[in-house]
C-alpha cells in the first residue's frame, strides 16, 4: 500500500457507549477525489476530523503518505480543513486570509502575497484581496477558505460539507469548480457530503458510510449499478428491492424466486438462502426483449405518472399484492397512459444480487 | 381608566426607585458647585471654587494620578490573565475544566475585605508590606475572575472553528491567541478591561489596607473627610463619578458596536 495518499487501520471511535465508528480499514490511492458519503450520524464528518487530526481515534492508526500521523497535530499533518462554515478569519482581508498559512511558516511578505494573488485567481477571486470577509458573498467565502486552504499545497485537502451553504445553482457551478481544481493541484481531495447527487457527479471514488460502518466503496457507477448491500442500494437513488430465495445457483450465477418470478443473477449463495435483488427503476424495459439478452419480468398494470422532465415515473404492478410493485422510469416521451398494461424486462446485467436478508439490517 | 389606576402606582414606584439610586449621586455632584463652606442646603452656587481646589492639592492629585496607574495596570494584568485562563478553559476537555471553571470564579464571593486582609497578612509575611503594588495585585485578585467571565461567555462554536483553521494552518498557541483570537474577542476584551477598571477606580477596602504613603484617590477623599465635610469632597467624588461613567459608556459603546458588526 505504498501509494495510498491516505490510510486507516483499524479505526475506531466512542463516546462512552456510543460508538461512532467501528474498526474502519481502508486505503485511498493519491490524487483521488474521495467523497464520504452518508446519512447523518454515519460518521463521517467524524472520520474526517479524525483524518485532519482534530479527533483523536478510539483504536486504530491513520496513515498518510505512508508515515503515521495518529499522533500528531493538526498543525503537523500535511493535511488542510476547509470546515462547513469556512472558518474564515473575520478581521483579516481576503488576502490576509489566504496568506495566513503561509505567514504561519515564515514566508517572506512580498513570495507570501505572490502566492496568495496566485490562489486567489485559481479559484477566481483575483483582485479581491483587499475585501473584508464580512464583503463578500456565500460563494466567495468558500472559494477564499480553498484558496487559504490549497495555497500550502497539502498533500490531502479535506472538506467538510463545502456546498452545504450554498443554493443549489452556485452548488452545481462549485462541484465543477472543485473536480477541476482538484485535477490541477493533482492533490487527494477528501469531501463529506450526505447529498448522493453530489458525491456521484464529483468523486472518483465514494465511501458509503452508515452507522460508523463502510457499506460500500468504488467508483459512482459501480457502487449505482451493483450495490454491495442494501443500504448502498436503497441510498444512492431509488431502487426495486425484491426479497427473494436462492432456489437454484450454478457456477457464478443463481436464480432468485421473487414475488415477481424466478430472477436469474450473477453470483453466488447457497440453496435456499434468503437473498434480495436491486433494480433500478430505469434498468426496466417495456415491450419484448430482444433475444437472450433480457430477463422478462411478466406482464404489469401501470399507474400513478408523475412527469419529471427526463422521465415519466410511474408503478407497475405484476400480478396482485402490495409486494408485486415495481417502480419505472418511463423514457420522457413514451405513450404509455395510466391504467395500460405492459410488458417489462430488464437486462441481464441491470440485475444485482445483494446476499442480505431485510431482517438482518 | 383601569388601566390608568394600575399605571399610575407603577409610575410613582419607578420614580422613587430611581430617585432611590439617583439621588445620593445628584446631590453629592449638585453641592460640589457650592459657593458657600459647606455642602449642605441651601445651594447658593455654582461656583466653580472647589474644582479649583482640587485641582491646587498636590496630595488629591498625585492620589488621582495612583489611582490611573493601579486601575490601568491592574486591569490590564486582570484582562490578560482572564483572557488566557478563558482561552485555556475553552481549549481544555470540558470535563476536565470543570473544578478549574468553578476555582476561577469562585473569589466573586469572597469579600473584598477578606481579600485584603488576606493579602496583607500574605505580603507581610513575604516581607514586601504595603504599596501600590500590593494595592495592583489585590484589585487583580478581585477583577480576574469578573474579567474571565466576560470573555468566555464570548467563546462559541464559530471560535472553536477559527481556533482549529489557525492551528490547521500551522499557527502554534501563541500565535492563534495572538492572530486570531484576541482580535476576534477585541469587544469583549476592551469591555473586560472597562469593567475591571471602573471597579479599580473606585474601589476602597483593598487600597486601604494595603496602601501606605502612596494613596489611591478613593483612600484620600476618605482622608478629605476625616479632616472634615467640605465641598471638596464631593467636587473629587465627581471627578471620580465621572471617570467612572465615561469608562462605562466606552464598554457599553464597545458592545453596542461589536453587536451592530455582527448583525
Amino acid at each position: 500500500m505504498t501509494n495510498a495518499a491516505v490510510e486507516l487501520q483499524d479505526i475506531s471511535k466512542s463516546y462512552g457507549s456510543v460508538a461512532v465508528l467501528d474498526r474502519l480499514s481502508l486505503a485511498i490511492r493519491k490524487s483521488e477525489y474521495v467523497v464520504l458519503l452518508g446519512p447523518s450520524g454515519s460518521g463521517k464528518t467524524t472520520l474526517l476530523s479524525i483524518i485532519g487530526g482534530f479527533c483523536e481515534p478510539s483504536t486504530g492508526r491513520v496513515m498518510i503518505d505512508g508515515a503515521d500521523v495518529t499522533d500528531l497535530s493538526p498543525a503537523h499533518r500535511p493535511t488542510v480543513t476547509v470546515f462547513q462554515d469556512y472558518a474564515l478569519f473575520p478581521h483579516m482581508t481576503v488576502r490576509q486570509n489566504t496568506a495566513f498559512g503561509l505567514s504561519m511558516r515564515r514566508v517572506p511578505e512580498r513570495e507570501r502575497t505572490a502566492q496568495a494573488e496566485k490562489a486567489l485567481e485559481i479559484v477566481g477571486l483575483a483582485g479581491f484581496g483587499d475585501r473584508k470577509v464580512h464583503q463578500i458573498s456565500g460563494g466567495q467565502r468558500q472559494r477564499v477558505a480553498l484558496a487559504r486552504a490549497i495555497v500550502i499545497k497539502p498533500a490531502v485537502l479535506l472538506l467538510d460539507e463545502p456546498l452545504g451553504a450554498l443554493d443549489v445553482k452556485i452548488r452545481r457551478q462549485m462541484q465543477d469548480e472543485l473536480r477541476q481544481l482538484q485535477r490541477a493541484l493533482g492533490a487527494t481531495f477528501m469531501h463529506v457530503t450526505h447529498d448522493q447527487e453530489e458525491a456521484m457527479s464529483i468523486a472518483d471514488t465514494i465511501l458509503l458510510l452508515n452507522k460508523g460502518r463502510v457499506e460500500d466503496v468504488g467508483p459512482p457507477e459501480r457502487i449505482y449499478k451493483k450495490p454491495a448491500s442494501l443500504f448502498a442500494a436503497a441510498f444512492m437513488g431509488e431502487a426495486n428491492l425484491l426479497q427473494g430465495r436462492i432456489s437454484n445457483a450454478v457456477n457464478g450465477s443463481v436464480s432468485v424466486e421473487t414475488s415477481v418470478g424466478r430472477i436469474p443473477a450473477k453470483g453466488a449463495g447457497e440453496v435456499g438462502r434468503r437473498v434480495h435483488v436491486s433494480i433500478r427503476p430505469e434498468s426496466i424495459r417495456t415491450g419484448n426483449p430482444p433475444d437472450g439478452s433480457g430477463i422478462t419480468l411478466g406482464k404489469a398494470k401501470l399507474s400513478e405518472f408523475v412527469f419529471q422532465g427526463t422521465h415519466k415515473r410511474c408503478m407497475a404492478a405484476i400480478g396482485e399484492g402490495a409486494d408485486n410493485r415495481l417502480l419505472l422510469r418511463l423514457p420522457a416521451d413514451s405513450d404509455l397512459t395510466p391504467e395500460s398494461s405492459a410488458m417489462l424486462w430488464v437486462p441481464a446485467a441491470d440485475v444485482t444480487l445483494i446476499n442480505e436478508d431485510a431482517a438482518q439490517k | 381608566m383601569r388601566r390608568l389606576l394600575l399605571e399610575v402606582p407603577a409610575w410613582v414606584l419607578l420614580f422613587a426607585m430611581l430617585s432611590f439610586i439617583y439621588l445620593p449621586v445628584v446631590v453629592l455632584v449638585l453641592f460640589s458647585f457650592q459657593g458657600s463652606d459647606l455642602p449642605v442646603p441651601p445651594f447658593d452656587g455654582p461656583s466653580l471654587e472647589w474644582y479649583r481646589r482640587v485641582l491646587a492639592n498636590d496630595r488629591l492629585i498625585s492620589s488621582l494620578g495612583n489611582s490611573l496607574i493601579v486601575g490601568v495596570a491592574s486591569s490590564a494584568v486582570a484582562t490578560l490573565l482572564g483572557f488566557l485562563a478563558a482561552y485555556s478553559m475553552f481549549r481544555m476537555a470540558p470535563k476536565a475544566a470543570g473544578l478549574v471553571r468553578v476555582l476561577l470564579i469562585a473569589p466573586v464571593t469572597v469579600a473584598n475585605l477578606i481579600v485584603g486582609l488576606g493579602l496583607l497578612i500574605v505580603f507581610n509575611l513575604a516581607g514586601l508590606g504595603r504599596s501600590l503594588v500590593a494595592v495592583g495585585i489585590g484589585h487583580v485578585v478581585i477583577n480576574l475572575p469578573l474579567c474571565y467571565a466576560i470573555i468566555y461567555s464570548q467563546f462559541g462554536d464559530q471560535l472553536r472553528n477559527l481556533d482549529n483553521a489557525a492551528h490547521d494552518l500551522g499557527a502554534g498557541d501563541l500565535a492563534t491567541m495572538s492572530r486570531v483570537i484576541a482580535p476576534v474577542l477585541i469587544a469583549p476584551i476592551v469591555a473586560a478591561f472597562c469593567v475591571s477598571f471602573t471597579l479599580s477606580w473606585d474601589e476602597f477596602i483593598i487600597a486601604m489596607l494595603l496602601s501606605r504613603f502612596d494613596v489611591t484617590l478613593p483612600v484620600m477623599i476618605f482622608e478629605l473627610m476625616r479632616a472634615g465635610l467640605t465641598p471638596e469632597v464631593n467636587a473629587a467624588g465627581t471627578i471620580v463619578f465621572a471617570i467612572s461613567i465615561f469608562t462605562a459608556v466606552i464598554a457599553a459603546l464597545t458592545m453596542l458596536l461589536k453587536q451592530r458588526r455582527d448583525s
